[in-house]
């Protein structure tokens, strides 16, 4: 089935280079036209063999990939019309920024009036006016990065696909290049497709994300979807922080799971497969969702101790550790005054605690 | 602005500067020493000269087994730098980019006419080519000479591309240019300095050749070197001098030429 708002759709796409271990498996995935879509994983997840595949770099071993409905496996990347901003940024050395960002221009016989008409709005566009003469070396990080961008522009694209492209760049920085790319995305309505392991700029920047792991997507959603209700274990530890904890399953009763703990027993929402009574299963719980008005005895409220106090300025991140030895973090505000050794009682909302299978 | 140095550093500059002084002199020295000899009036190697002309210039230029010689070697030396710069540039690819099978035997194949010993070289040279009529002609010293070569423009060539980023190849794939253009507009341009190093590696190992063309060579392909060598057995005489100081301003001013090239020309 083709829709039309579709930009590239994967039809149980797997990609092996020893016929063993596959590097994507059986993957099902669409872009819709001009969104901003996130393959987030950490390295090995297969994310950015996607891009490849996308690209043309990489063909895949079975299945399909489809571009506006006509099937691409084989179609050359030269053919493909796709803009790639490369982690390295890829510029060619040996010509002027104005000579770089013309260059796909040229291969499309565009005359030369309206090259250098177009190479000059796509400077202006990324904030490079005046360096067009320069060359690449000439230019710092951020500003290759930007000639990158105007590059892969150029040419309007219908897609433009971006590898880890501020990987190179210091922190600050890469926080201005996030917002620059963002309101660049906002303004072109062009579909974006981006790479990353820093799952905080996942958050900021995407549409959606798609969370990969072992060549899989583990969950395709908004960045609120993800981090609010993550489908399995790996997101949840992987998007944000998560303490996670096996516990026994005892039932479930208006939707919740219950499950228990050696410290008491705790309610929360289930992502559950077919387990039953008595299978282990794995708690999550972000420490910023554990507060610390527990009273002892209360329904998901849990003693602790508190072993350890970490300042960070606006909050404070403090390690606990319950009687029987479960140890998760928190954070409360500095103004709490909990220091280390103080026992308190932690009370964990049951829409906040996440029950998965163990897998 | 005024930099002020401890006394010691001064010191050990001094003699790092002292030392460097002293190589580049034992390097340069002997061939120095011989240049005078050229312009010398009689035909003996003797210090002090007994008298300064020009004679054995008069005599180079004059005699045509000289002319031929340059025009030999001139000859010999291009056919063969093109051989080898074509043969070696696409083994280096083949080499650098993809997958070779028994990588490391081909390589050491390939290097071989480098490493083996060139008077043994030239004795199989001279056997085989024996043995396909070649021997004593200009296709077979240019054949040998192009073995002989490549290994240079293969290493170069090679190390070129082991520092050449693969992305600009699928950056330039991926902004629409087919794999000639992509050689073409990118490939080719980046790796060019090393080409032409290799060629010019090359070209002087055929021009300063002497062993192969005394076994492979008839009188018709004197090349300077073995004229110069048969020079200095039969008739020593200071005209042999005279060719190797032209041959030696020939290398200075280019040289010069190359080093100035690389100050100005485009740089990454």
């Amino acid at each position: 089935m083709f829709s039309p708002d579709s930009v590239v759709s994967f039809k149980n796409v797997s990609k092996t280079y020893d016929g063993k271990t596959f590097v994507v498996r059986n993957l099902n995935l669409e872009l819709k036209k001009g969104e901003f879509l996130t393959l987030l994983g950490p390295s090995g997840s297969g994310k950015t063999t996607t891009l490849m595949l996308i690209a043309g770099f990489e063909h895949p071993t079975t299945g399909l990939i489809q571009m506006g409905g006509k099937v691409i496996n084989d179609l050359p990347p030269s053919r493909r019309n796709i803009g790639i901003v490369f982690q390295n940024y890829a510029l060619f050395p040996h010509m002027t920024i104005a000579e770089n960002v013309a260059f796909p221009l040229q291969v499309r016989r565009v005359s030369k009036p309206e090259i250098q008409e177009r190479v000059s709005a796509a400077l202006v566009k990324v904030q490079l006016t005046g360096f067009a003469e320069r060359k690449p070396s000439q230019l710092s990080g951020g500003q290759q990065q930007r000639v990158a961008l105007a590059r892969a522009l150029v040419f309007n694209p219908s897609l433009v696909l971006m590898d880890e492209p501020l990987g190179a760049l210091d922190r600050r920085l890469r926080e201005v290049m996030q917002l620059e790319i963002r309101s660049l995305h906002a303004a072109l309505g062009t579909t974006f497709v981006y790479v990353t392991h820093d799952q905080s700029e996942a958050l900021t920047m995407s549409d959606r994300i798609a969370v990969f792991h072992e060549g899989a997507v583990q969950q395709l959603a908004t960045p609120t979807d993800i981090y609010e209700n993550p489908r399995n274990g790996f997101v949840a530890r992987f998007v944000g922080e998560s303490n996670q904890f096996p516990a026994i399953l005892r039932g479930t009763e208006d939707g919740c799971a219950i499950v228990e703990t050696p410290d008491g027993v705790l309610k929360g929402r289930h992502f559950l497969a077919d387990e039953a009574g008595g299978d282990q299963v794995l708690v999550s719980i972000r420490p910023e969702n554990i507060s610390f008005d527990g009273n002892a005895g209360d329904d998901n409220c849990i003693g602790a101790k508190v072993i350890d106090r970490i300042f960070h300025g606006d909050h404070v991140q403090l390690s606990l550790e319950t009687a029987s030895g479960i140890k998760f973090v928190g954070r409360s505000s500095a103004e709490l005054g909990l220091q280390q050794d103080d026992d308190v009682v932690v009370r964990i909302r049951k829409e906040k605690c996440i029950i998965f299978s163990q897998k | 602005m005024i930099r002020f140095r401890p006394a010691s550093t001064v010191g050990a500059r001094l003699a790092f500067l002292t030392v460097c002084a002293l190589v580049l002199l034992f390097l340069v020295l002997p061939v120095v020493a011989i240049v005078p000899l050229s312009f010398s009036a009689d035909p003996w190697f003797t210090y002090p000269l007994p008298g300064w002309s020009l004679r054995w210039y008069q005599d180079l230029f004059g005699s045509e087994q000289w002319r031929n010689a340059f025009f030999n070697s001139l000859i010999v030396g291009s056919a063969s730098t093109v051989l080898a710069t074509l043969l070696g540039t696409l083994a280096a690819f083949g080499l650098a980019f993809h997958r070779v099978p028994f990588r490391s035997l081909v390589m050491a194949i390939v290097i071989c006419p480098m490493i083996v010993p060139v008077v043994i070289t030239a004795v199989a040279m001279y056997f085989s080519m024996q043995a396909v009529g070649l021997a004593n002609s200009y296709t077979g010293i240019i054949l040998a000479h192009t073995a002989l070569s490549c290994p240079f423009v293969v290493l170069t060539v090679m190390a070129v591309l082991n520092r050449f980023d693969r992305n600009l190849e699928r950056a330039a794939a991926s902004l629409g240019a087919g794999p000639i253009t992509v050689f073409r507009k990118v490939t080719f341009p980046i790796i060019a300095p090393g080409i032409v190093s290799g060629a010019l590696f090359a070209f002087f190992t055929s021009w300063d050749e002497v062993i192969v063309v005394l076994f492979l060579g008839a009188p018709d392909q004197r090349t300077l070197p073995r004229q110069m060598f048969s020079g200095i057995r039969e008739q020593l005489s200071p005209t042999i001098i005279a060719a190797a100081t032209l041959l030696i301003a020939g290398y200075i001013i280019l040289g010069i030429f190359m080093a100035f090239r690389r100050d100005t020309g485009v740089q990454r």
